[in-house]
Formats: C-alpha cells, structure tokens, sequence
C-alpha cells in the first residue's frame, strides 16, 4: 500500500472541490477527468501519460472522504484502489491519500492483512528492491533485517 | 514475471521470524527447511509453516530434489511489487506537487 500525506492551507471544502470538481482537476491532476460521484458511479480519466484509464466511485462523504477503483484501459486486471482522507487542521487540511493494489474481484480482507502495521513499510521494500538488485551475484536483503 | 499483492507481501514480512528466514535465504541460499531450523530457535515445523507463507505470497520460490526442498528468494517479485510502489508513489509526488502549486 502506497501513503502519502499533505497538508494544505485551505478549508476541507476548498480542497473537496479541487479533488473533485473536473475544472479543477483539470488544473492539476495530469488527466480530464469526468465521473459521476456516487456510490457505483462510473468514472473515466483520459490523457495521462501513462494512458486512459476507467473507473468505480466506492465511497463518497463530501469534504471528508473519497474513495474509488481505478485501472488501465490496456490492463484491466491491474484494478488499483485510491482513497482520499480530509481533516481539518489548525493551518488547513491534511490530505491522505493512499493506494494499493486490489485484486479484480473484491474479497474480504484476511485477519493477518489486518494486524500488520503498514506504516513506512513502503520505503523500506523499495529499499530492499534495491539492495536486492545492487547486491550482484546475490541478493542481500538487508532491509528485511530492520524490525517493525 | 509474478505479480505480488502488496497487502500480501506486507502481511507476509510483518513476522519477524519470517523476515530472518527471508534475510538468511537471501545470505545463504538455497536452504532446506532441516538446514533453516538449525540455525533458528524454531522448530522445523515451524520453519515450514514460514517458508509456506512466504511461498504464497510470491516472495520465495521452491526446488524439489528427490526428498529434499530447497527454498531460494525471488528477487524479481520482490523487485515487482517494489517497483509498483515506486511508479505509482512517482505519480502522486507529482499530482500532489502540481495540486500544491493549483491551491496557491
């Protein structure tokens, strides 16, 4: 699962409608983007670099949360999940946005997936991946050795 | 290539004796799961139920000889998932960048 965290000086509503309204996104989220947002709405996001993709809209609570399914046109098997969180802060709203890979047909999240904390572990397997790679003729995967 | 299921690959390293399983095997493999429970304070049960796991999670792949099993890392499944991670972290670097400069 991928994380990332911002906050931005500006209202929750503010930044609601730049995460949603096609206008703004259009300003910053490096596709056109049209989608109907509601639960089971369909979504489509087209001329991103890395090609046109579809959508399903999960869960929508304006200014507070947003989550939805996307995946390439060319890879329909490469279903991906993002999620937007918004809460206000003293000096605005922290945005977090996560997402993670999602098999095609959804099932039921296993009780060990659950009990793991998945925080920083994001940068330490690129970390390992690297050590993996750079360690010739054998991978040595140092970063697998550091304890959560 | 495999493809790993990050959550999965995640669950698999959040147990400390798995991850100095996978570490030893990246060290020292291919091993035996008799070869592992040696210079481990696991049984060698154990040490199965391990290798089982991260089998499944795509993270080890395993040779059969005769009786024998040796397990060794896949380092290009690992390398799979982690590259995942850094395009997709890549593309939300920039747009989260690019909406920073949008709000100001």
């Amino acid at each position: 699962m991928l994380q990332r965290e911002v906050v931005f000086p500006v209202p929750a509503d503010r930044l609601w409608e730049a995460l949603t309204e096609p206008d703004s996104l259009g300003g910053w989220f490096g596709a056109d983007v049209e989608w109907d947002l509601t639960p089971g709405g369909i979504a489509r996001f087209v001329g991103s670099d890395d090609g046109d993709r579809h959508g399903l809209v999960d869960d929508v609570a304006p200014g507070r949360r947003l989550r939805f399914r996307w995946w390439p046109d060319d890879d329909e098997e490469a279903v991906s999940e993002v999620s937007y969180q918004l809460d206000p802060e003293d000096e605005g709203t922290r945005l977090t946005v996560t997402e993670r890979r999602v098999t095609p047909a959804p099932r039921p999240p296993s009780a060990s997936a659950s009990a793991v904390r998945w925080d920083g572990w994001d940068d330490r397997l690129t970390g390992l991946w690297l050590s993996a790679r750079a360690g010739a003729p054998r991978p040595v995967l140092v970063a697998v050795a550091v304890s959560a | 290539m495999t493809t790993l299921d990050s959550d999965v690959v995640f669950a698999a390293l959040g147990d400390a004796t798995r991850r100095h399983l996978l570490e030893d095997l990246s060290r020292r493999g291919p091993l035996t799961a008799t070869e592992l429970a040696r210079v481990h304070p696991v049984s060698r049960q154990a040490v199965v139920k391990h290798l089982v796991a991260l089998a499944s999670a795509g993270l080890l792949t395993s040779d059969r000889h005769g009786r024998e099993v040796r397990y060794r890392v896949d380092s290009d499944a690992i390398g799979d998932a982690a590259r995942w991670l850094a395009e997709v972290g890549t593309r939300w670097d920039h747009r989260l960048a690019a909406l920073q400069r949008h709000l100001e």
